[in-house]
């Protein structure tokens, strides 16, 4: 369909690669297949798949803001420590009082910052706690992807958690 | 010798049967003297009990019951250092 040429354009001037370009179509063409009942016949049908474009694109940064903040994981964990492997930056004692009142909300807001997939594969090992096997079947990776995947998870949602004020301590309940 | 840093990522990677014995000897005997590693175990065994919680639906002001559950952890990847 020719509304489709008109979006890729648009996606393309919003400064999108072609393979995000194509992404965002293919979702925004998805959305209006899915909700064409709603739409109003008397507005415009283009200004409304700009609309939802918009919102794909949106999204779509979003997730690549928080893909690039995995890949980060690392050096922000070892900006914690000396060039000897010794700790600069040990972790932070929480205040125990408060974290058992909040410390559900927070990791639910710290989960939400993770990309779908490190969320997905947290939950199936840690929560679920399934064998490693079972999860890269699931998610269809491999045992040292999600070795990677796993690692930052942890060391996200950890770290996530410790700016809250939770992590540390030697003696609370948790 | 095991230093810290090396000790953060084995216990993150999380997965101690992959790691070999004499290793995870040293991850033991360095815990025994670092309270900070010890803290950093610490608080990655609060987010899986944490996490566990959250999917449970058990709030995490019930610490009776967080504490059942810390027990129930059968596959806790590291030494526990309750003592």
């Amino acid at each position: 369909m020719a509304e489709s040429q008109v979006l890729w354009r648009a996606a393309r001037a919003a400064g999108l690669g072609e393979a995000d370009a194509e992404e965002v179509v293919q979702e925004t063409l998805l959305v209006f297949l899915r909700r064409f009942d709603d739409f109003d016949r008397s507005a415009s049908l283009r200004t409304w798949l700009y609309g939802i474009l918009r919102n794909k694109i949106r999204e779509l940064r979003r997730a690549g803001a928080r893909e690039q903040a995995m890949a980060d994981v690392e050096s922000a964990l070892d900006a914690r420590f000396d060039s000897t492997g010794r700790w600069i930056r040990p972790p932070r004692r929480p205040d125990a009082a408060l974290a058992l009142d909040q410390a559900g909300d927070w990791l639910n807001e710290c989960l939400k910052r993770l990309p779908e997939r490190y969320r997905f594969a947290f939950f199936l090992r840690e929560a679920e706690g399934r064998g490693t096997g079972e999860v890269c079947k699931i998610l269809g990776v491999t045992a040292n992807n999600l070795g990677v995947i796993l690692f930052r998870a942890r060391a996200a949602l950890r770290e996530c958690l410790e700016a809250k004020g939770i992590h540390g301590s030697s003696d609370a309940t948790l | 010798m095991l230093r810290c840093r090396e000790l953060v990522y084995l216990v993150t990677g999380g997965e101690p049967a992959a790691v070999p014995l004499r290793r995870r000897v040293a991850v033991r005997v360095h815990l025994l003297m670092c309270g900070h590693c010890r803290a950093y175990v610490r608080s990655l065994e609060r987010l899986r009990i944490l996490a566990r919680a959250l999917w449970r639906g058990i709030p995490a002001a019930d610490p009776e019951r967080l504490a059942r559950l810390r027990d129930s952890l059968h596959d806790e990847p590291w030494p526990r250092l309750d003592g």
